[in-house]
């Protein structure tokens, strides 16, 4: 922060001398980033596999307990709140596989084109 | 669509047996649907009713399960492309709200309809509306994107960028309070035009299950939204529709969930494979795509009116010959989706690569 300022001090002064060019190399030289710039968030592949295994667990356990998943899905005419079962499980099994997808998209370098 | 009437009481009757082809079967449908509806906000839905319906399920079912997979779809494809910048949030809201009235009516005339000339009467009606909107609304929207490529392989003032409909940019003067500014969509156009585009899409969602069919092209050409955002924010409209109507199929017990997580499991890497298209395409693509859909769709009705029309007892023909109509309408559905399908696929596959031999031209010159 001391830094940028006394930077811009000098450059002013420079500026004011007339040095126009000298101002401008201090004033790029200030701004220039001593970090690199963070990466664009990409999944780690463990993260991705982890994700598919649970997604595909997900569905495993929907058709290995088919019998009891048909009852509670059926329940929902009989009143109640056995009509949120199968929109809070759409909604979980949604958050998992659409992460799992878009992970694997990026992890691939299927992305959106950058404008 | 199916209603009430048609719902099976008998557990036995609700939930059919699945095995590894049928999985598959709706696995592929599923990424399919989803690869459409992600790049032109609607579709999927007219081939996965009759495909699922295919494969032994009930009506009800069918429509149950579909809808319950549509929502999810739906908000994860508004959301991705939200990201990209082209959902008008509001916009996609206002149209909900209408659409939602057109849903209630639209179901009003189905039951009226059923009632006096029976499911047959029904069945025709949903066909000839299907065909008729499809026809009109799909060819208008083919004889435009094919004018707006050619501006844009000419390369004239703007060709990148959508001029707004005629229609659009003389209903955005008539100041009719109240008036609503949608920013995204670079638009201001009073409520009382925006309500009747929803309106309609409700309508025609009870009535052929795809609204978007009515909802993007009334946006581009009544409101005058560009085609991306317009196929990005119905998916909106199709996010809030598809939720409320799947609370109403799941107090009713029909949505069977093996369904829609199967059929989930494949759109969800559809839609978002669509919306990530849509940032390699020219806005003319997705009125191509989409009006190519609506076109071959429109044959596949036109070859289903005649066996309503026999049993109504208006035309004769023989048994054979329906039958052989109604497996040619369901192939040529499927073959609307594979084409919307192909079409995506090489735009999204030819933007990648002209992205990745831009870059390197850039890196080689620097």
């Amino acid at each position: 922060m001391m830094q940028s300022i006394q930077a811009d001090m000098a450059a002013i002064a420079f500026a004011e001398a007339g040095e126009h060019e000298t101002a401008r190399q201090i004033m790029q030289e200030s701004t220039k980033k001593t970090a690199p710039a963070p990466a664009a968030h990409k999944p780690s592949l463990v993260t991705i596999i982890f994700q598919g295994i649970l997604s595909l667990g997900f569905i495993w356990a929907v058709l290995k307990y088919q019998n009891i998943i048909n009852e509670l899905d059926f329940k929902g005419q009989s009143g109640g709140l056995y009509f949120l079962f199968p929109l809070v499980m759409v909604a979980i099994y949604t958050y998992i596989h659409a992460n799992f997808a878009h992970g694997l998209y990026d992890y691939f370098g299927i992305t959106a084109k950058k404008k | 669509m199916a209603d009430v009437s048609q719902i099976p009481t008998d557990i036995n009757q609700v939930f059919i047996t699945l095995d590894a082809a049928k999985i598959g079967f709706l696995f592929i449908v599923g990424f399919i649907g989803g690869l459409v509806s992600g790049f032109i906000g609607s579709g999927g839905a007219f081939v996965l009713t009759p495909g699922m319906m295919s494969l032994g399920v009930p009506a009800a079912v069918a429509v149950a399960s579909n809808m319950c997979h549509k929502f999810p779809k739906a908000i994860v494809g508004a959301y991705r492309r939200l990201k990209y910048g082209q959902v008008d949030l509001k916009l996609g809201l206002v149209m909900a709200t209408t659409a939602g009235i057109g849903v209630l009516i639209g179901i009003k005339i189905q039951e009226f309809i059923k009632h006096t000339w029976g499911e047959a009467g029904s069945n025709l009606y949903v066909s000839v509306a299907f065909f008729v909107v499809l026809v009109v609304v799909g060819g208008y929207v083919f004889m435009d994107a094919q004018k707006a490529k050619k501006k844009a392989l000419q390369g004239g003032v703007d060709a990148e960028k959508e001029v707004m409909a005629p229609l659009a940019q003389k209903l955005a003067k008539i100041n009719l309070p109240p008036m609503i500014t949608f920013k995204t969509a670079g638009i201001r156009m009073s409520f009382w035009f925006i309500a009747p585009v929803g309106f309609l899409t409700g309508l025609l969602a009870a009535t052929i299950a795809v609204g978007g069919f009515i909802g993007v092209p009334g946006m581009i050409y009544v409101l005058g939204a560009s085609a991306l955002v317009s196929s990005a924010t119905e998916l909106v409209v199709a996010g809030v529709m598809g939720f409320t109507g799947s609370i109403k199929w799941a107090m009713l017990g029909m949505v069977d969930l093996r369904l829609t997580l199967i059929i989930l499991m494949g759109s969800l890497f559809g839609v978002q494979l669509g919306a990530i298209g849509t940032t390699y395409v020219k806005d003319y693509m997705v009125k191509f795509v989409m009006s190519t859909i609506m076109l071959i769709v429109a044959v596949s009705r036109l070859l289903a009116i005649p066996e309503y029309l026999v049993a109504l007892k208006l035309m004769e023909l023989p048994a054979d010959t329906i039958k052989i109509l109604k497996t040619g309408s369901f192939i040529i559905m499927c073959i609307a989706l594979a084409v919307g399908a192909f079409i995506i696929m090489s735009a999204i596959i030819k933007g990648m690569v002209q992205e990745r031999q831009a870059k390197a031209a850039l890196a080689h010159r620097a």
